[in-house]
């Protein structure tokens, strides 16, 4: 064993579902099943993207760990969904249902959201209000170790096994399919399910900052925190609300891909470092940006899968963000970033 | 009304003021001139919470505020317009005057507030849907005041509001400022443009490398010959 | 006057070179005093290890800590290198000293192609770029059939692909196994790397990236050429990354690619250790990755202690203990221990002139807004 090694983790399986031998001729059922789902699966990594954006534009710090806080907070609604039906869920091999109905699942989230919004504004408090003056390595390399460190917690208490994580009644039922076989798209109703709840949790964001005085001033703040201030908005505040808001997004993308991904310290490495390509592409200031950047990457990632072979699949997904990057250096939908002197 | 004993601010370890003691009567017009960089907007920021006094003593209505955070002077009744605008130029005109009573609960007195607003500078009216990066300079100037009046300050602190503007658009402003003192609103206003401002304003101070230099009524100022001599241009 | 003055400075710098490289000959002995370290093969391959990720944080140090440019994807460079070494030793038989050479310069040439995002790049955005290299490298080298028939063994089917066999290298005359022997191979290569870096960050170019790092805006305005030294500086910490990578092939005899060595982990892991040492500090670079290389016996020890009290050991334990590593450093020693040494030799030195010119991160004096 390697000094180097002693970061040994685990392996993650690819993500996309279709992946067949390629070679086959070019059929579109098989090329509109990868788009559906690239499409669904994005939603979740858009909803990390939003969540990293969120935090980006209100701080400007940029949260590396999203994905391990995600991956914390589908542990804590697991515990939730345990603790109501009277599991003991820190047992290894702790035999959840594989199903579990309105009650216990609304139960589960509600637990999840309320820790999410806890523990985002302690983050944002103890952690990086101290770091609001350092350097942005400085600020990085703190959410890369608050995540390391999280990744190590969950490890402990809940054990580094995968189990399965339980089914959502409602749309664990048939899936649709589309066309007659061979010839037919399915759709899982889990899959609209993403896809759903995906679009109306960014549809309510818009409400929110449009709408809203509170969603006015973080725009505000984001735009001139200097003026904020003048305007009497409590800086800090507003920023552990960000983040509260930040985590309750990554919150509901576990519980909705928990099932698909298996519970296990690694699961949201994965989608997180997605997430954050997502971000990247709709220009990191932007929300319509990273939802359009999670859907993207989606599909380029489920494309990829299917016809390179799932060793390329993340490398085609970064090489596309690089090439865009450097042709639209803020990304789809991004403004100009405002140059701090 | 505001009275400043002895304030001290630092950058880092430079001192922007060096001991700088001086009073606003409540319902004047107070003029503070200085050169660039002789701290008359880090006096601003240090009354506004945004910057710390290390040292003396800054009182409003009787109380001390140099603790006071940022958020809540402006509960407390000071509002600022600062240096250069700052408007949200993401935000609409409308957005912005409400951001201005961010810290105001009473939704009705607000509207009328608005309206108010609206009367002194009519443009706004006509652009309240308007981002507000899109406004002219001038036009900036006036939704920063105007947003600076929605949070119903008692005290209004002006900097530079005649900054980079037409001179026509300067004495609009100036107007403005004179209707908004009669309504009743204290200004403390910071000034490169000392012969517009010692016009207006009951008394000045002149502020040099962050300490007061010289104070008198407007007119004893204006017949002073340093001030003359070098911010009147003679 | 002036020529002894030049002779003095001149001596005090041969005694202490000649006191550096006595002690880092000896250290295979004294480091058998701590607790772990026997004198073993085990002991011997750690401090080859060490000597390794050295050398990478000493060039990681120059992009990131001098330069102010943040790399995750030094894991991907160090990979490169390990492949072009492994590569022309494994597979052209190339003699070993030349082979190094050729894994820096090669690997140099990807640091470019990595660095051309940075000229439009920066923060974040620069982050997600780099990262990307780190993500895609291990997948070429191990899933795209063609690269990797470049590198496998002709001769042997059944190999895994992404994994190259390279026999292990060690000074003429010595066997493969001789860790210590080795460990003398690497320390030549490692202090001339060494020299360089302490050479470069005391030169012209190195005072145009402080003033890169510092300010942009203002590097420019002082006439800093902006692109060509950013590029400048991915070139040079990428040839540092090739030539550790080469070594490590020699080291370590099988190259996986997708094993956690060259992972964006380990890339993380580069960082934590200049964050240790701290950053700027050529000295630094030496003394985190020295951190880093010990920790391992010590943290499964610490888990075994907890199994024998709490009858079973925590899994990725290491992960929490990094986890505090980094955010301590962060918190409570923002300059590493170098800047930590640096503090202790100003309180009890007259003379404070004689620290050594490693500029600590810069002073938050700047004003809210302005």
């Amino acid at each position: 064993m390697t000094a180097l090694a002693i970061w040994a983790t685990t392996t993650q399986p690819p993500l996309s579902v279709v992946s067949q031998a390629t070679g086959q001729p070019f059929s579109w059922t098989i090329f509109l099943q990868s788009v559906i789902n690239g499409i669904s699966f994005g939603s979740i990594y858009a909803l990390l993207a939003m969540g990293i954006v969120l935090i980006y534009k209100s701080s400007d710090v940029v949260n590396f760990a999203q994905g391990q806080m995600a991956m914390f907070l589908t542990y804590i609604a697991y515990s939730g969904m345990g603790l109501i039906l009277g599991i003991n869920f820190l047992q290894p091999h702790a035999d959840l249902p594989a199903r579990v109905g309105w009650g216990v699942f609304l139960g589960a989230i509600a637990l999840s959201l309320v820790v999410a919004a806890l523990m985002g504004m302690a983050i944002e408090k103890f952690m990086l209000r101290p770091l609001a003056r350092s350097s942005v390595l400085s600020q990085v390399l703190a959410t890369i170790g608050a995540g390391t460190l999280l990744y190590g917690l969950v490890s402990w208490i809940w054990k580094a096994e995968i189990r399965p994580f339980p089914r959502f009644e409602a749309v664990a039922g048939r899936p649709v399919q589309l066309g007659t076989p061979p010839d037919s798209i399915i759709i899982t109703l889990e899959a609209i399910n993403f896809l759903v709840v995906g679009l109306i949790l960014s549809f309510l964001l818009y409400l929110f900052f449009r709408f809203t005085m509170v969603g006015t001033a973080l725009r505000a703040m984001a735009q001139n925190a200097f003026a904020a201030r003048l305007m009497g908005i409590n800086v800090g505040r507003l920023n552990g609300l960000a983040w509260a808001l930040s985590l309750m997004l990554s919150a509901i993308a576990g519980v909705l891909a928990g099932p698909r991904l298996q519970l296990e310290p690694n699961m949201m490495t994965d989608v997180g470092v997605k997430a954050f390509a997502a971000a990247v592409l709709g220009g990191m200031t932007s929300l319509p940006g990273a939802l359009l950047g999670g859907l993207v990457i989606g599909i380029i990632d489920n494309l990829a899968g299917y016809y390179l072979g799932n060793g390329l699949q993340a490398s085609i997904a970064f090489l596309i963000i690089i090439l865009v990057l450097v042709i639209r250096p803020n990304g789809l939908l991004g403004k100009t970033i405002r140059k701090k002197v | 009304m505001l009275r400043l004993n002895d304030v001290w601010t630092y950058y880092g370890r430079i001192s922007a003021l060096k001991g700088v003691s001086l009073e606003v009567p409540e319902g004047a017009i107070v003029a503070l001139l200085g050169a660039n960089g002789a701290g008359k907007t880090t006096l601003l920021r240090t009354i506004s919470g945004i910057v710390p006094a290390s040292r003396g003593t800054i009182e409003y209505m009787g109380k001390p505020i140099e603790k006071v955070p940022a958020d809540h002077i402006v509960k407390i009744g000071i509002s600022q317009s600062p240096e250069g605008r700052q408007v949200f130029t993401d935000c609409t005109v409308l957005e912005n005057l409400k951001l201005g009573a961010y810290t105001r609960r009473d939704k009705a007195k607000v509207k009328t507030d608005l309206e108010q607003v609206f009367e002194h500078f009519p443009r706004l009216r006509q652009r309240s849907n308007q981002l507000a990066g899109t406004l002219s300079g001038g036009e900036q100037q006036m939704l920063a005041i105007g947003r600076a009046l929605m949070s119903q300050p008692k005290l209004l602190l002006l900097d530079e509001p005649s900054l980079g503007l037409a001179p026509i658009l300067v004495k609009e402003i100036f107007q403005i400022i004179q209707e908004i003192n009669r309504s009743g609103v204290t200004v403390l206003l910071v000034e490169q443009n000392a012969y517009l401002a010692l016009n207006i304003a009951s008394y000045g101070y002149v502020l040099e490398t962050g300490k007061v230099v010289l104070a008198g009524t407007g007119d004893s100022l204006r017949q002073n010959e340093e001030v003359k001599h070098s911010y009147l241009g003679h | 006057m002036k020529w002894q003055k030049i002779q003095q400075t001149a001596s005090g710098k041969y005694t202490r070179w000649v006191l550096i490289i006595a002690g880092f000959t000896a250290l295979p002995w004294i480091i058998t005093v701590l607790p772990f370290f026997g004198a073993n093969n085990y002991t011997y391959s750690q401090l080859n290890l060490w000597l390794i990720l050295a050398i990478v944080c000493l060039g990681l140090n120059l992009l990131t800590g001098v330069a102010g440019q943040i790399s995750l994807g030094h894991a991907a460079l160090f990979q490169i290198g390990a492949y072009i070494g492994g590569y022309f030793v494994a597979r052209q038989g190339w003699p070993v000293w030349l082979v190094i050479i050729v894994a820096g310069l090669g690997t140099g040439i990807a640091g470019l192609i990595l660095g051309l995002p940075a000229l439009r790049l920066s923060g974040p955005y620069l982050a997600v770029a780099t990262f990307g290299f780190s993500v895609a490298i291990p997948q070429l080298l191990a899933g795209s059939q063609d690269i990797a028939e470049l590198y496998s063994d002709p001769n042997e089917l059944a190999t895994k692909i992404g994994v190259l066999t390279v026999p292990k290298q060690n000074l003429p005359g010595l066997k493969a196994d001789d860790d210590l022997g080795r460990y003398f191979m690497f320390l030549l290569v490692f202090l001339i790397m060494l020299v360089l870096a302490l050479n470069i960050n005391r030169s012209r170019h190195g005072r145009a990236f402080y003033a890169i790092r510092d300010s942009e805006t203002a590097a420019t305005a002082m006439g800093v050429a902006l692109g060509k030294y950013k590029l400048l500086a991915f070139i040079v910490s990428a040839v540092y990354a090739g030539v550790a990578g080469s070594l490590f092939a020699f080291q370590v005899g099988q190259l996986d690619a997708n094993s956690t060595s060259f992972s964006v982990l380990a890339s993380i892991l580069f960082l934590t250790a200049i964050i240790i040492g701290g950053l700027g500090s050529v000295w630094g670079s030496v003394l985190g990755s020295a951190v880093i290389t010990i920790l391992p016996p010590f943290i499964s020890a610490v888990n075994d202690t907890i199994k024998a009290a709490f009858g079973s050991s925590i899994e990725n334990f290491e992960s929490i203990f990094y986890g505090l590593l980094i955010l301590i450093f962060i918190y409570f020693m923002p300059n590493g221990l170098s800047g930590a040494f640096q503090r202790l030799r100003m309180r009890y030195s007259s003379d404070p002139s004689k620290g050594p010119a490693t500029p600590a991160e810069p002073a938050a004096t700047d004003l809210p807004v302005s």
